[in-house]
């Protein structure tokens, strides 16, 4: 019993730090239909970030609240900036082209940050500071919580918090609604659509920041490939749950971190990775347009 | 065959320019024109798909995988075949390999293309990358190490093993080039256009564009079987890694430098995708670091952002021939 | 002889009735107008007509065969085609060949004819250009073959688009909003060549317009929409001097006929 309740905990672990980078690619793709290639590149750079800013200020010395989030912060600037940079400079360009140019430009960053950070940061792994000591928190005969998974949770809702207000209280939030609906629209009433889509990369990359440093933490190796795989799985979390879809993002990442848990502990570990394409097939037979997504009809 | 006097004249043209190559170059340039030839195979049949058909597959190298297993595979299980029947063997595998290649796809493509979007992008993203993994996982196809000592091209008589693959590559490029010359400049290339320019106007005018899209990615598919089979027996070896999503990409930029719409700038294009990294070997030895991926990423974006409809636009040869002629004038 | 009909057809998005329980019959050969203000739902009615929308609730019968469920291509195939409203040109191809991919439902030679050069292929293309260039003739666009579609003047896209719905011996042409943009001269000669090609292609016409005298002048039957409701039909002289139509257009407590 103590097991399940430890899946059930890992998975749904796993499934917050899905979603923090689910919902970078899903705000991306709501407000510019585009698949940002570059959003699982720019994650692995916060944890590069933060790595190097824990090890210049020496943060590892001081494990605790207070250089945790100084090393989120790293992360979550380094990622906004570069966000910001590759809207302005590869995607605000090509605005209005064809689809497949933008797509093909998506993937020339993602490649340019990936090799680039081989280059300067070196292919090796490299060890994540220990900032939080894993100590058991709570320690019954059915759970045993620790405090790296508290973190990993408290750190997750309040972003996700954030996200919610920004989203639906905030002036910023009701124009991204808008730009997302009918981006000609929006701004023909007067909403300054580039600055929404900067503050939508701003937001959706210093999510992804933040899950960097979550993941930093849980598995501490960090290296320049580290994003593909995760990235992959965020995305297809994004489609699974309707793409464009923020809340979907969120259920489809849960369901796939609680999915991954529990066929890697009762099935097979060599089907993890398996398991993301596994839903990509089924969601897109059953419902493409994904649980929460909607079947826009297009107007003629 | 009157029809065929181009394709013919052209054929033994290339016989004879190979023999030519036998014996003027070294083999290390032999091997990279006979890649240029294959990926051209590749590019051109992509191009029928992202290029005339306006859809975004990302999964080329899968199908490439496909072909290049299944003919490595049957070079292994009737080992004495192909000696046998000397060169026409090879083309056996290839027809199978190609036709294998485009079963799958026609599973792939149908589902996804059924549906409006970038779906086909994530499926034959997903198909590349779910391919690797099985193939990585399946002993009898060699798992990690893939298949090696594949049976390679042979020699003949004082014609040695370069003409005869390039002989062999050369008709299978031909046939692709003309096969999708061809039929896009007949009642298909129209419908392949219109469902790229306009699906709901295509569909107005009694097209049915589902089925014109799969079909542009079978015939695709299976002449990325054909070049994998190619592959195959070029290279030797084959490995579920080489295949993978960088070999697409590859692919994709292919297209989309030499020009989506121009099977000419595909060709060329391939040409320059493959020499490239050779030639940037040198600069490699210059700074010590291995430049190049970065250059071909940084590449990529400018080139999107300067030049989208790449070199040849949807512009072939013969309109650059008369051009020229034009000016003499 | 009825050759369209539609029994109580209606859509709803969501809480909007855009077409609202509309039945409507019209006769093999006539010439019928649609007209109604913006919004009122006479290109979605299109839209239902052509297969683009399903609808949800109501009947449509074409031939007194129902093809309330039946798709768009195979409207097609049945002899019913349409222009957009938005114009929806195949714009990077030419003009030539926007004409003959509206051709391809006659056209069945194979792949293999294709790359074989057969000689069925050249029979077949022979034809298709030989009815595309006698259609691009008719609607003075020949010179025009060679150019790009999307870089032709605004009319002629126009015109365009009607070749392309008469190409394959449509039975039933849609024409959205066909003289949008166009001047007078132009009008004028857009609806005599309307005229002449019902008369020798043997078709029926059921148009959308905003130009009144257009649509008096050509239209033997019209039919009203406002928010959704047939508001009125019948012949043009009727129809203008319908108080209703009149309050459609321009609002309530008016005088006068509808503005031409």
């Amino acid at each position: 019993m103590q097991d399940l309740i430890q899946h059930l905990i890992n998975g749904l672990s796993l499934g917050s730090i899905y979603a923090l980078i689910a919902l970078g690619y899903t705000m991306v793709y709501g407000v510019l239909q585009l698949i940002n290639f570059a959003h699982s590149d720019i994650y692995m750079m916060g944890a590069f970030a933060s790595y190097y800013v824990s090890r210049w200020f020496n943060f590892e010395a001081h494990p605790g609240i207070v250089t945790l989030c100084m090393a989120l912060l790293a992360s979550m600037t380094a990622c906004a900036l570069i966000g910001v940079a590759v809207e302005r400079f590869a995607y605000r360009p090509l605005r209005g082209s064809p689809k497949i140019n933008i797509l093909i430009t998506a993937i020339g960053v993602s490649l340019f940050l990936q090799f680039g950070a081989q280059l300067i940061f070196g292919p090796n792994p490299k060890a994540f500071p220990t900032l939080i000591e894993d100590v058991a928190l709570i320690e019954t005969e059915f759970i045993v919580l620790k405090s790296l998974e508290v973190t990993v949770f408290v750190i997750t809702l309040l972003a996700l918090g954030v996200l919610h207000f920004l989203v639906y209280k905030t002036k910023f939030g009701k124009s991204m609604r808008a730009v997302s609906h009918n981006i000609n629209t929006a701004s023909v009433l007067g909403i300054n659509v580039n600055k929404v889509i900067v503050l939508t990369f701003i937001v959706g990359s210093a999510l992804a920041g933040v899950g960097s440093v979550l993941v930093g933490l849980k598995y501490p190796k960090i290296e320049p490939l580290m994003g593909v795989m995760i990235g992959l799985k965020g995305f297809v979390a994004a489609v699974f749950g309707g793409i464009g879809n923020m809340t979907g993002a969120v259920i489809g990442a849960m369901i796939m971190g609680l999915s991954e848990e529990f066929v890697v502990a009762y099935l097979s570990s060599t089907l993890r990775d398996a398991l993301a394409f596994g839903l990509l097939i089924g969601i897109l037979i059953w419902k493409p347009s994904g649980l929460l997504g909607k079947n826009t009809v297009e107007k003629v | 065959m009157k029809n065929f006097k181009i394709p013919l004249f052209a054929y033994i043209g290339l016989l004879i320019l190979g023999l030519a190559l036998q014996f003027g170059l070294n083999a290390y340039i032999q091997i990279l024109i006979l890649q240029i030839l294959m990926f051209s195979i590749a590019a051109m049949s992509l191009n029928l798909v992202n290029g005339f058909t306006g859809q975004f597959s990302l999964g080329h190298a899968g199908f490439m995988a496909v072909g290049a297993y299944t003919s490595a595979y049957l070079s292994q299980l009737l080992p004495g075949f192909l000696e046998t029947t000397h060169v026409f063997g090879f083309f056996i595998f290839s027809v199978i390999a190609g036709l294998f290649a485009s079963f799958f796809g026609y599973v792939v493509g149908l589902p996804s293309l059924r549906l409006k979007g970038d779906y086909l992008a994530i499926v034959t993203l997903g198909f590349g990358e779910i391919l690797r993994v099985v193939l990585l996982n399946i002993e009898p196809l060699g798992g990690a190490r893939g298949i090696s000592g594949i049976v390679p091209y042979p020699e003949f008589g004082f014609l040695d093993r370069f003409w005869v693959s390039f002989a062999y590559i050369s008709f299978w490029f031909l046939v692709c080039l003309f096969f999708l010359w061809r039929i896009t400049r007949s009642r298909y290339g129209r419908q392949f256009m219109s469902v790229r320019e306009d699906e709901v106007a295509a569909l107005s005018l009694g097209l049915s564009t589902t089925k014109i899209k799969v079909s542009s990615f079978v015939i695709a598919s299976f002449f990325a079987g054909v070049a994998g089979s190619i592959y195959a027996h070029l290279i030797s070896i084959v490995t579920p890694t080489v295949f993978g999503f960088l070999m697409s990409v590859n692919i994709v930029v292919m297209v989309v430098l030499g020009g989506m719409g121009s099977f000419t700038g595909s060709i060329i294009a391939a040409a320059f995708v493959t020499v490239m990294p050779e030639l940037l070997r040198s600069v490699q030895s210059v700074t010590g670091y291995d430049l190049r991926m970065i250059i071909f990423s940084l590449g990529l974006i400018l080139i999107m952002i300067f030049k989208p409809n790449g070199l040849f636009g949807d512009k072939e040869l013969p309109y650059f021939l008369s051009k020229l002629k034009r000016k003499k004038v | 002889m009825i050759l369209l009909k539609t029994e109580g057809l209606s859509i709803q998005f969501g809480g909007l009735k855009a077409v609202d329980k509309v039945s409507l019959e019209i006769s093999k050969g006539q010439l019928f107008g649609l007209i109604g203000p913006n919004g009122a739902g006479k290109t979605t009615l299109f839209n239902l007509l052509t297969g683009v929308y399903k609808p949800t609730a109501g009947k449509l019968y074409f031939n007194d065969q129902d093809i309330t469920d039946i798709p768009t291509v195979s409207r097609s195939h049945m002899g019913i085609r349409r222009t957009f409203q938005n114009i929806r040109l195949f714009k990077g191809l030419t003009v030539l060949e926007n004409a003959l991919i509206a051709y391809d439902q006659n056209l069945s030679y194979t792949l293999v004819d294709s790359f074989l050069k057969s000689a069925t292929f050249h029979a077949q293309e022979k034809v298709a250009y030989e009815k595309a260039l006698s259609l691009l003739t008719l609607f003075k666009l020949d010179r025009n073959m060679g150019d790009k579609a999307g870089d032709l003047p605004y009319g002629a896209q126009r015109k365009l688009e009607i070749i392309r719905t008469l190409m394959s011996d449509p039975k039933l042409i849609l024409l959205d909003e066909p003289a949008a943009g166009m001047n007078h001269s132009e009008t004028a000669q857009l609806m005599s060549l309307i005229r002449k090609v019902r008369d020798d292609f043997n078709l029926t016409v059921l148009l959308i317009e905003h130009d009144m005298k257009l649509v008096m002048g050509l239209c033997e039957q019209i039919a009203v929409l406002d928010h959704g409701l047939k508001i009125a039909q019948g012949r043009p002289d009727e129809v203008s001097k319908n108080p209703k139509v009149i309050e459609a257009y321009l609002g309530p407590d008016m005088e006068s006929g509808v503005a031409t």
